[in-house]
């Protein structure tokens, strides 16, 4: 291969990656919601009780289940959140807040904390999961544009 | 890594960018790899069965909407392929603009 062929294929990988970008770049703000939305049922269930947390477990696995169906659906492609690249610290970085409010809702759970303070708590997950995935988002976009 | 790496199965342009684009996502189906690429059915169909050939891409199929869908992805030997033929095309690369400062 000569260094000019090698020029022209990487340009031709970043045309690629373009395509790929203008097509699950942008996320619908309702996507983000979802995700939120999830959270804060995970979060809230445990701080209120063991068995509102078994009872919420199904349906937070049925909303997995459907949103990742709808991405396949929706782009073509699915993006799954753990891939290597510039996103994965992000990915690390919400999960080591979710342990956090894990640990904050049983806290809650086992000390006999207001309901007002158990909904505040799921407030919270769903905000962060939000702007943990407009960020995951735009991180993506930029890993794929080079911009 | 060197520029031997440069691998025959990813030579082709489409299958390079089949690679790109798997290599960014868990999979993707059929008609997004075709819209990205650019190319028809048949010689997407032909770039696929090569890198399935070669232990790169996995293909199953879906159900939706009624009907089969074709959905690729990397194999981790795909991923590593990939990665490494990268790594001797920015090296070439490298050396072709090394080469044209040189000459200026």
């Amino acid at each position: 291969m000569q260094p000019s062929e090698a020029r022209e294929a990487l340009d031709s990988i970043q045309a690629a990656d373009t395509k790929l970008a203008a097509r699950i770049g942008n996320c619908p703000p309702w996507r983000h919601a979802v995700l939120g939305g999830i959270f804060a049922l995970l979060i809230g269930s445990i701080a209120v009780s063991s068995t509102v947390q078994m009872l919420s477990l199904p349906v937070v696995l049925l909303a997995v289940f459907l949103t990742v169906r709808s991405d396949r659906k929706r782009y073509g492609v699915f993006v799954n959140g753990y891939r290597r690249g510039a996103t994965r610290p992000v990915t690390f970085a919400l999960v080591a807040v979710m342990i956090a409010l894990v640990l904050a809702a049983m806290h809650m759970r086992n000390n006999g904390f207001t309901d007002a303070s158990k909904v505040g708590l799921a407030v919270v997950a769903f905000t962060l999961a939000v702007m943990f995935s407009v960020t995951w988002h735009r991180v993506l976009r930029r890993e794929l544009t080079g911009a | 890594m060197d520029i031997s790496d440069i691998d025959i199965a990813l030579h082709a342009p489409a299958r390079l960018q089949i690679a790109a684009v798997l290599a960014r996502v868990s999979d993707a189906e059929f008609a997004t790899l075709k819209d990205i690429t650019g190319v028809a059915d048949s010689v997407l169909s032909k770039h696929l069965a090569a890198l399935v050939d070669a232990g790169y891409v996995k293909l199953r199929k879906a159900a939706r909407d009624g009907r089969q869908r074709t959905w690729a992805s990397l194999t981790a030997k795909g991923r590593k392929a990939f990665a490494a033929h990268m790594a001797a095309l920015k090296k070439l690369a490298a050396i072709a603009e090394e080469a044209a400062i040189a000459a200026e």
